[in-house]
């Protein structure tokens, strides 16, 4: 079978390696990092948990409002499918953080959910995500359709750096960050050595799902151009 | 003692695990339903 006919049958090496490094870090975090003496297995929810929220919030959405600035300055629909993209494979992260989260509340807090700042302003981040594709879905006229996208893109991702100080702006149960701080990071290094090479497990899925993504997005308006020009 | 909440993590590991691996599915098969349209096109086109 030649590259060519994998490539038609939906394949893609970049999206097959992300899937494996996360398949290795589900491994690597199951069997071969210790359990946390106080909270217990339910701490290793942090190893999907906080890597997706980093991929989801910083890097997803942060693409999406940089594609969306540089669109509104070069018209290039590139850059508005790069938006698109990365906002519906953020979405899908942002999926996995709303409901990981919870499943780690219940054993250390006593309850899945509380509407405390970081939680609900993540839940208001992911429906503002689900509107904006929702609103492209709506609007036929592809410059239309681009133009208004992208200033509710960029106006999106004004949430996520509110999101990330929540924490020390009001009384939150959830914890503070243990990666992007001033401070040393604070796990043993055997975790470390988990969550580290996690968080690169999770940017190589991320940029597999957005290039599968993309491509598909252009597949797309070269189908809506042979339609037109029927 | 440290708590047996070993359930949540498991649950946790594979609900990940059915998002990501559904949304990829869901991009395969989105993808192939446009490239069969791209073709009927191409085909419609080229009788013409």
């Amino acid at each position: 079978m030649t590259k060519d006919d994998l490539s038609e049958r939906g394949f893609d090496w970049l999206l097959t390696a992300g899937f494996a490094a996360v398949a290795a870090l589900y491994v690597r975090a199951i069997w071969f990092t210790p359990i946390e003496a106080m909270q217990g297995p339910a701490q290793k929810i942090l190893y999907v948990h906080a890597t997706s929220a980093f991929v989801a919030l910083y890097l997803a959405f942060g693409l999406m409002a940089v594609a969306s600035v540089l669109y509104l300055w070069l018209r290039d629909p590139k850059l508005d499918r790069v938006a698109e993209s990365s906002a519906e494979v953020g979405l899908a992260f942002t999926s996995v953080v709303l409901t990981t989260g919870p499943l780690w509340g219940k054993p250390i807090w006593g309850a899945f959910w509380a509407w405390d700042a970081r939680l609900t302003a993540t839940l208001f981040l992911w429906f503002l995500i689900a509107g904006y594709l929702l609103m492209r879905g709506a609007i036929e006229d592809r410059h239309t359709r681009a133009r208004y996208s992208a200033v509710l893109g960029i106006m999106t991702t004004l949430l996520v750096p509110f999101i990330h100080l929540t924490v020390y702006m009001f009384r939150t149960m959830h914890p503070m960050p243990i990666v992007l701080k001033p401070s040393a990071m604070s796990m043993s290094t055997e975790m470390q050595l988990t969550f580290v090479p996690g968080f690169f497990a999770f940017i190589l899925l991320f940029a597999g799902l957005l290039r599968f993504r993309y491509r598909m997005a252009t597949l797309r308006d070269e189908v809506l151009d042979m339609e037109q020009a029927r | 003692m440290t708590p047996d909440n070993a359930i949540y993590y498991q649950l946790a590991y594979s609900v990940a695990a059915v998002i990501y691996v559904g949304y990829a599915i869901s991009l395969v098969v989105r993808q192939r339903a446009l490239r069969a349209r791209a073709a009927a096109l191409r085909e419609g086109a080229a009788r013409r």
